[in-house]
């Protein structure tokens, strides 16, 4: 589903044991946080980035929500503390997510780095989605989204065609104006005569 | 396998691109310099490298006695993080680390060195392929390091 590589490998949670040999893990104490086996990266990422995409298993499928998850810290595996994670490098890094994703909590303990990852972590601008491959519950998470946004200004009438291109190019990079017509064509929303866009259900 | 400073090998091998200065991470104290006791997987990174930078990739070939003679430290003679690359790490700047080093082999002359000892490389790894190319990477056995290093000998350039 996902055609570039641009992203975080997360590999599983960091067992306490180890985290503890190397780290002064009281000094990092933080609800709403977990340290992660991250491997090698395929790019340099700041302190601080945010990644909103999370992708699963082999085929990196696009689990159906928008994420807030935070790199707050970086180490290398002497205890080192990184100011980023370099290209090339594989790390222990905590993150912040409120909360953290069930799906980042069922990954494996480790006490060590393995030859496998789970997870991937993205920013929704560096990956390329095939949108010929796309999962109904991604297209329907993004509609979601669209209509509580709706909701929360509560202008859902007002929502146009160009509304939910804005929303799409958050997630998709690519030619949204075909990923839309996918959407619309089946009548998962219809647009009336005066162009606003409703749910059919 | 190794699991004190006197088990240390003969040869630790650096995968990377000529003369590469490291970033800052691996340049600000305490420094780092990672390298394996396995040629053919210090290959894979050195073919990781290649897709990254412009630079000639190259593998460093190091005799530990010369790094120890030098006064360089060894953090961790062997990585219990870092079982699958057989790691072993060296408190020393990159450049620092190349001064002690035998020199270095061009990445195809080691490909043809490890092709001759029976250890061709299968991967063409980029970063997010490491892990999975050194873990299907099998071990080198001392003999087939030294012959790799008797092979390598007519090749090796000196910085």
């Amino acid at each position: 589903m996902v055609m570039e590589n641009r992203y975080l490998q997360i590999q599983g949670i960091v067992d306490r044991t180890v985290l503890n040999e190397l780290i002064d893990v009281e000094k990092y104490a933080k609800p709403n946080t977990e340290w992660l086996f991250v491997d090698y990266s395929p790019v340099q990422y700041k302190l601080n980035t945010k990644f909103d995409i999370i992708l699963a298993g082999e085929e990196k499928k696009m689990l159906p929500k928008f994420f807030n998850i935070k790199l707050l810290d970086a180490f290398e595996q002497t205890g080192k503390k990184l100011d980023c994670i370099p290209l090339g490098w594989k790390t222990i890094c905590r993150f912040e997510c409120k909360p953290i994703p069930a799906a980042v909590l069922k990954l494996p303990v480790l006490s060590s780095w393995t030859y496998t990852s789970e997870l991937k972590f993205a920013r929704h601008e560096d990956i390329v989605v095939d949108p010929f491959n796309i999962s109904k519950s991604v297209y329907s998470e993004v509609l979601n989204d669209f209509i509580s946004m709706s909701i929360h200004t509560d202008s859902i009438n007002k929502k146009s065609k160009e509304d939910l291109l804005d929303i799409l190019s958050k997630v998709i990079s690519g030619n949204t104006e075909n990923i839309a017509h996918k959407i619309t064509n089946p009548g998962l929303i219809v647009e009336s005569k005066r162009k606003e866009l409703h749910l059919s259900h | 396998m190794l699991t004190s400073l006197t088990q240390l090998p003969e040869y630790v091998f650096r995968g990377t691109t000529y003369n590469f200065p490291g970033g800052s991470n691996s340049t600000s104290i305490p420094y780092r310099c990672y390298t394996s006791v396995n040629p053919a997987k210090a290959c894979l990174f050195a073919i990781a490298c290649q897709k990254n930078y412009s630079e000639q990739p190259v593998v460093y070939v190091a005799r530990t006695k010369s790094l120890v003679d030098a006064g360089i430290k060894v953090i961790r003679s062997i990585d219990a993080l870092a079982l699958i690359e057989e790691e072993i790490i060296w408190v020393a700047k990159p450049q620092n680390f190349y001064k002690y080093c035998i020199g270095y082999i061009t990445l195809k002359d080691m490909r043809d060195a490890l092709d001759k000892i029976g250890c061709p490389l299968n991967h063409s790894p980029n970063h997010t392929e490491l892990s999975n190319a050194c873990y299907e990477t099998r071990e080198l056995t001392v003999n087939e390091i030294g012959k790799l290093i008797l092979i390598l000998e007519s090749h090796i350039k000196y910085p």
